[in-house]
């Protein structure tokens, strides 16, 4: 028994690393800073990223207004693949069309930051053109209406619904493309926005010509958002909010409005959402609706509506409305959402309660889309509110010989209590919590939507959790409407403070800010892509690299394990695998009851052990196991943790040699009152892989519910943990499936409670109508096939997504879905498909349980997701992005592309070109970055 | 009287020579009679001629794209690709339910096969009968024999044993390798031995001298030849490895030639000729590619398909010592050999005619040979009123240079009696 021990440095010293501050994860944006660790010399707040996340803009502090610090970077902005920030606010631009004149914005503290996106006549490009509020003129708004040429058009003396000048401006938000209109929130005479003046502005960008040569000329100014007929006396001044509007209050007027604004222009539904922050009058059934929705006449006037009708609330738990005597509800922040399945929702963080208790849940709220075929808005009075939950669908075609989707509508309005989801945490609101619930790390500061995912930041974190972005993602029914959320998951590698974030899904990078506090924020990093950051995860490639090298197969396997995964006590961990070895990484540890992921030099504490035996108890944070038993399995492709009889933990792997266990010489496993602790304690001298049945090319290893379930080439087994020795049964083989037969496989499966689906090479088959796969007579398990729309034949993987995380609770809970890789390689072909996965725990399993969301491009015929265009070998998804990635084919490079949806994939820029195999795309749980692992290594966003 | 029997008697033996003899069309340089280098001088005061030819392979040169190789199996692919060859085949077929099964990526390595083996012109009997009915005009009958063999196959499996998708090409595919392919493609992996008939060519010849009066130059011959090739050859059997069809698989063809020739004093000849064969397009059942990174000798679709054939084009440059000795001649030859390009054309829409085009083995093919040939002619005594004027040759054929093609090093042999 040969044991070496790589002790690089102390145990302590290591810890201290591996939580050390994670500010050098990511590449560094540089700015007007000459430090390499910073971007800019002088502090930055109000930041606003772009619809897709291709720049992320900022301003400069309000308090480094007129002290010459940030001067020409008092506005500057970033694009997603840059590294250099440009400044926006030159000395000297063109001022409301006249040349060469100050810049009101150069050396500005800035206090809000929109954006308008135009395009056409008079415009230089269709790009993002940023609005600012500054803090020297806090009543004036600012356009750079060429932020390339410099050139400034700005509205002075911004009226309020009075006509007097609003002494502050709360919000701003802006129109996408023609008509370019600007939405300005503006505070009463006391300024605030309670109380008679206070509203919405509008601000109209037009072209004129000037002068004798007609020379065109685009001009800012302010209209009158009261303006309700042709021939009515306009006046600047902006569209009333009070206490008494019709559209805010539910019986008397509201009791207080909280200087807290946040609005909204969603383009598709060409409405505008204003969030507030309310309370409800004294009396019982006094309420207050926190969302209003607005909307643009013809006249050039803002006209508001109720979100929904009054009587559709009647309770302190309408999550945009309360009723109740001095009940509050408050909006913190408002975005829409429009689902790859085509549907509308309205995004909030907040809720039913005060603002300081409503700061950590997000919600996903129907909306009424009552657009025609012709793109016009069928029923203004309707359009923008909040849907009745259970109303149907409706498709929109494109007229023609055949016809395309072009979305899909709920044109039903809530008008009864029961039509819309609430605050009660039972499962018939489940559509609506995003992540599952409250963020359990903090306050959220901020979120995005993209694609079907919602990643928010936390700046400060309750005691014992760490800071940081986290996303979840959207699950959908059958008919197209979100099922569920995924539980909120860490993500862009950091767990410092981030006061400002913008995140784009073209490769998955995110650019953050980050500060030794909110007033001090002077860091712009952004995660890359690579082989990953000294101070995070490059040690751990390093170690894995040499253990794992090309020439004998690299990396063939990789599981992440996150904290909740059963028989892991206080750690997280990845597996790789390879030829005749694996390696245990622990990814994350709670010391000191905060759960942190290990990074850095903590990677670099290994220990190794040979004959596939524990010689000493395991205390490193990186194991490696080689030779023994898992000489005989060979190449191993399949890890899995599971929870035995008693409180025993058991690692099993598995690969083309067979099955192989880790456990104590009597057979038992880990004590998992103990372990896996942190350092893999419960890992025990002694402790060694022995071979299991006699099995070959075993693809996938799955423990659910007590049981083992083992997927071969050839034959599904099943082992029931509780009893001794590892007995099993088979429950598929390969004959016995109709369609799969001959020369046919089984490449992967997914167990959840009674629900067995099976990924073969004649398709996807799933266990039987009233069957289980836990039926105790295996020869009485059956399987039907589940028809994969427009699939390619061979479905090569499985991924679940479920409430819990958990793969394996897929069609537990409130179900979930199944992603499928439906690919063909022998013709290049490689699809996405869809499937809704309804619970069985109480449950039956029927015709009903597994049926594909209805993604559609053509009238009646069901299709794919994802249409890769090319040969996949694995897929990746968080909701917000797909990877797909592609194995070696002779001279063309392995490679991962990217994209969403209808936009083109482009390829993940990661030198794998010397690899063969990529062995799986997955996000770190413990740290959030993505990682790709194959033979030629790891390569991470981080 | 009696002079119309024995012309009728000497047309009889010319007919009995053409059922009885033999020559052949080579697959890319095997030798022919009607080739310039070899074709028996005609004495114009006979009327026939019967000739035979012996020819025997003593090595072979092998030459892909870039210069020679070492097998006549690495000329259109220096490995074979066990793991592309199950690629373009529907998802539910036997093939690519396999292709499923085994999942495994092609790394340049895993799945693929280096291949030896050596092939040999055994015999190559090529006989003619000519006819000469007019001044200028002598009419042939070419029928060829030939036998070939293919041996010593080896393929070595270059797959590893690292990885997961390694074991599985192993154990799925190429450990019990020639017999899945022959289960999969009903292909054969390994040797053979063929025997058959070459193309027949009938051939019309024109020739003429033109005496001249110059200090050097004595004589000037051109001669024009057309000819008629039958495909009565052996056909590509497309069931085993590399097994060249004897003719031109089974096309019509249609020969065109002319030469001009030189005679420098007494003893020197030079002269320079150009033939065209074309061959017309045939269908057969063909072994087609499905996938465009598959290699030629791992085919197994087979479909129907028309092959429009490229064209065969052969130049000779030669210079003789004539009669240098008594009836004695040394003639060298540089011969350069080139086919075009062939086309082929599905009888089906499950596959794709592009992908089926991009069969290396369809592309254009070239042969630099040196022919070195000694000739004693019984009749060199223009003098001598002998009936009867036989001619032997030995000839060698020395190729060295080429591009994806597979050349015969050959020794043979020439007997002609011109009567």
């Amino acid at each position: 028994m040969i044991r070496t021990m790589h002790l690089r440095i102390g145990y302590l010293f290591s810890i201290l690393f591996s939580f050390q501050s994670l500010l050098d994860a990511s590449q560094i944006i540089t700015g007007n800073s000459s430090i390499p660790t910073e971007t800019f010399t002088f502090p930055v707040q109000a930041s606003i990223s772009s619809a897709q996340g291709e720049y992320l803009y900022v301003g400069a502090s309000p308090s480094t207004a007129g002290t010459e610090q940030s001067k020409e970077y008092a506005i500057s902005r970033v694009a997603s693949g840059a590294v250099q920030f440009k400044e926006l606010a030159p000395k000297m631009v063109t001022v409301n069309n006249k040349e060469n004149e100050p810049n009101p914005l150069y050396d500005a503290g800035i206090e809000r930051l929109g954006l308008l996106i135009s395009h056409g006549e008079g415009f230089a490009s269709s790009a993002d053109r940023p609005i600012a509020i500054i803090t020297n003129k806090p009543s004036n708004v600012y356009l750079l209406e060429n932020p390339d040429r410099g050139s400034v058009l700005f509205v002075e003396n911004i009226k309020d619904a009075l006509k007097a000048t609003t002494p502050r401006i709360f919000a701003l938000a802006a129109t996408h493309f023609n008509p370019s209109g600007i939405f300005v929130a503006v505070a009463n005479q006391a300024g605030t926005f309670y109380g008679s003046g206070s509203g919405v502005a509008l601000l109209s960008l037009n072209q004129k010509e000037v002068g004798e040569n007609k020379k065109k000329e685009l001009w800012l100014s302010q209209g009158d958002a009261q303006a309700i007929k042709e021939n009515q006396k306009r006046f600047k001044r902006a569209a009333p909010i009070n206490p008494t509007s019709d559209f805010l209050k539910i019986g008397a007027a509201v009791a207080a409005i909280e200087n807290v604004v946040d609005m909204h222009w969603d383009q598709t539904l060409h409405r505008l959402y204003i969030a507030l922050q309310l309370q409800a009058g004294a009396g019982a059934s006094d309420g207050a609706k926190a969302i209003i929705v607005g909307q643009v006449n013809t006249f050039g006037g803002i006209e508001f509506k109720s979100i929904a009708p009054d009587a559709v609330f009647t309770a302190n738990n309408g999550l945009v409305a309360t009723v109740g005597a001095n009940e509050r509800v408050s909006i913190h922040k408002v975005r829409t959402m429009h689902t790859s399945t085509g549907l509308s929702y309205l995004i909030i963080l907040g809720g039913n309660g005060d603002p300081a208790s409503t700061k950590r849940t997000l919600y996903a709220l129907p909306l009424v889309n009552t657009m025609n075929e012709k793109n016009a808005i069928g029923d203004p009075a309707i359009q923008g509110t909040l849907a009745d939950k259970n109303a149907p669908v409706k498709e929109i075609f494109t007229q023609g010989k055949i016809s395309f989707l072009m979305r899909r509508e709920i044109e039903v309005p809530a008008t009864t209590p029961a039509d819309i989801f609430t605050d009660s945490l039972d499962s018939s609101n489940d559509p609506a919590r995003i992540g599952t619930g409250a963020l359990q790390e903090g306050d959220v500061e901020d979120f995005q939507v993209a694609g079907d995912a919602i990643f928010v930041r936390v700046a400060n974190a309750d005691p014992n959790q760490n800071p940081g972005v986290f996303y979840s993602q959207a699950l959908f029914d059958t008919d197209d409407k979100i099922k569920t959320w995924t539980p909120w998951q860490r993500a862009a590698a950091t767990t410092n403070p981030v006061y400002g974030f913008s995140y784009e899904n073209k490769l998955a990078q995110t650019t953050m800010m980050f500060g030794a506090d909110a007033a001090h924020v002077n860091t712009v990093r952004r995660t890359i892509w690579g082989q990953g950051a000294e101070q995070t995860s490059f040690p751990l490639n390093k170690v894995i690299a040499e253990q794992f090298p090309k020439e004998i197969g690299g990396i063939q396997g990789f599981f992440d394990f996150n904290q909740h995964s059963k028989t892991l006590n206080g750690i997280s961990m990845m597996i790789a695998t390879g030829l005749n070895k694996i390696a245990l990484i622990e990814s994350g540890q709670i010391t000191g009851g905060t759960f942190s992921p290990l990074v850095g030099d903590a990677f670099l504490q290994t220990q190794e052990f040979k004959d596939g035996t524990l010689d000493i108890n395991a205390h490193a944070n990186v194991l490696f196991i080689e030779g023994g038993a898992l000489n005989s399995i060979g190449s191993i492709v399949a890890a899995e943790i599971a929870h035995g009889s008693g409180h025993q933990g058991f690692l099993f792997v598995g690969g083309h040699g067979g099955l192989a266990v880790l456990s104590n010489p009597d057979g038992t496993g880990w004590d998992t009152l103990v372990g896996l602790g942190p350092q893999f304690a419960g890992l025990i001298a002694g402790m060694s892989f022995k071979k299991v049945g006699n099995y070959s090319f075993v693809n996938k290893i799955i423990y659910d519910n007590g049981f083992l379930y083992i997927l071969t080439d050839k034959k599904l087994d099943r082992i029931d943990l509780t009893d001794s020795g590892f007995p099993a049964v088979t429950i598929a083989r390969v004959e016995d499936v109709v369609g799969v037969a001959q020369n046919g496989a089984f490449l992967d499966v997914i167990v959840s409670d009674k629900l067995g689906l099976l990924a073969t090479s004649g398709g996807l088959f799933r266990v039987s109508n009233g069957n289980t796969i836990q039926n105790p007579l295996p020869e009485s398990i059956s399987w039907v096939f589940v028809p994969v729309p427009e699939g390619y034949g061979p479905i090569l993987q499985l991924v679940g997504f479920s409430m819990t995380g958990f793969s394996q609770d897929v069609a537990r809970v409130g179900g979930g879905n199944v992603y499928a890789l439906s690919a063909y390689l022998g013709k290049y072909q490689a699809q996405l498909n869809r499937f809704a996965i309804k619970s069985v725990e109480n449950n039956e399993i029927d015709e009903t349980t597994v049926l594909p969301i209805r993604d559609l491009r053509i009238k009646d015929t069901l299709a794919g997701y994802v249409n890769f265009a090319g040969p996949r070998n694995l897929f990746a998804s968080d909701g917000s992005i797909v990877f797909g990635a592609s194995n070696r084919d002779l001279q063309k490079n392995p490679f991962v592309k990217a994209g969403f949806l209808k936009k083109s994939f482009v390829t993940v820029p990661i030198d794998i070109s010397y690899g063969s195999l990529c062995a799986g795309v997955l996000r770190n749980t413990a740290l959030g970055n993505w990682i790709v692992a194959g033979d030629m290594g790891l390569r991470f966003n981080e | 009287m009696r002079k119309k029997a024995m012309h009728i008697q000497k047309i009889i033996i010319f007919l009995l020579c053409a059922l009885l003899v033999y020559t052949g069309i080579g697959a890319m340089n095997v030798s022919h009679l009607t080739d310039a280098y070899l074709r028996p001088n005609f004495n114009l005061n006979d009327c026939f001629e019967v000739a035979f030819m012996v020819e025997r392979g003593i090595s072979t040169k092998s030459y892909d794209e870039c210069g020679c190789v070492s097998s006549p199996l690495r000329i259109w692919n220096c490995e074979q690709d066990a793991l592309k060859m199950l690629q373009g085949f529907p998802a539910d077929s036997k093939i690519g339910k396999l292709s499923t099964l085994i999942n495994a990526a092609d790394d340049g390595v895993r799945g693929h096969f280096q291949v030896g083996g050596c092939l040999d012109l055994l015999y190559n009997i090529t006989g003619a009968a000519r006819w000469h009915f007019s001044d200028d005009f002598i009419f042939g009958v070419y029928v060829p024999v030939r036998s070939m063999r293919l041996q010593n196959v080896v393929w070595k499996n270059l797959t590893l044993n690292l990885t997961d998708q390694d074991a599985r090409v192993r154990t799925y595919l190429t450990d019990d390798f020639f017999a899945n392919v022959q289960a999969l493609g009903g292909l054969n992996l390994q040797g053979w031995k063929r025997s058959g008939l070459g193309d027949i060519t009938f051939l019309l010849e024109w020739l003429h001298d033109f005496e001249q009066e110059k200090p050097m130059l004595k004589n000037v011959r051109l001669n024009g030849r057309l000819g008629w090739i039958i495909p009565t050859g052996l056909k590509q059997d497309e069931d085993l490895l590399f097994a060249l069809p004897f003719g031109n698989d089974g096309a019509f063809g249609l020969l065109f030639a002319g030469g001009l020739d030189l005679t420098f004093g007494c003893y020197f000849k030079a002269g320079l000729d150009v033939q065209l064969n074309h061959y017309f397009g045939n269908s057969k059942l063909r072994r087609i590619k499905t996938d465009k990174d598959q290699t030629d000798l791992l085919l197994l679709q087979k479909v129907c398909a028309y092959k429009d054939w490229g064209l065969t084009q052969q130049f000779n440059l030669y210079a003789e010592f004539f009669q240098f000795f008594k009836g004695f001649s040394f003639r060298i030859d540089y011969q350069y050999l080139k086919h075009g390009e062939d086309v082929l054309s599905l009888d089906t829409l499950d596959f794709s005619p592009t992908i089926a085009n991009t069969a290396r083995s369809l592309l254009d093919w070239t042969a630099h040979s040196a022919i070195f040939k000694l000739t004693y002619d019984m009749g060199y005594d223009k003098d001598c009123s002998s009936r009867i004027n036989p001619q032997f040759s030995l000839f060698a054929k020395a190729p060295f240079n080429g591009k994806l093609s597979t050349l015969f090093g050959t020794v043979g042999a020439i007997v002609a009696i011109d009567f």
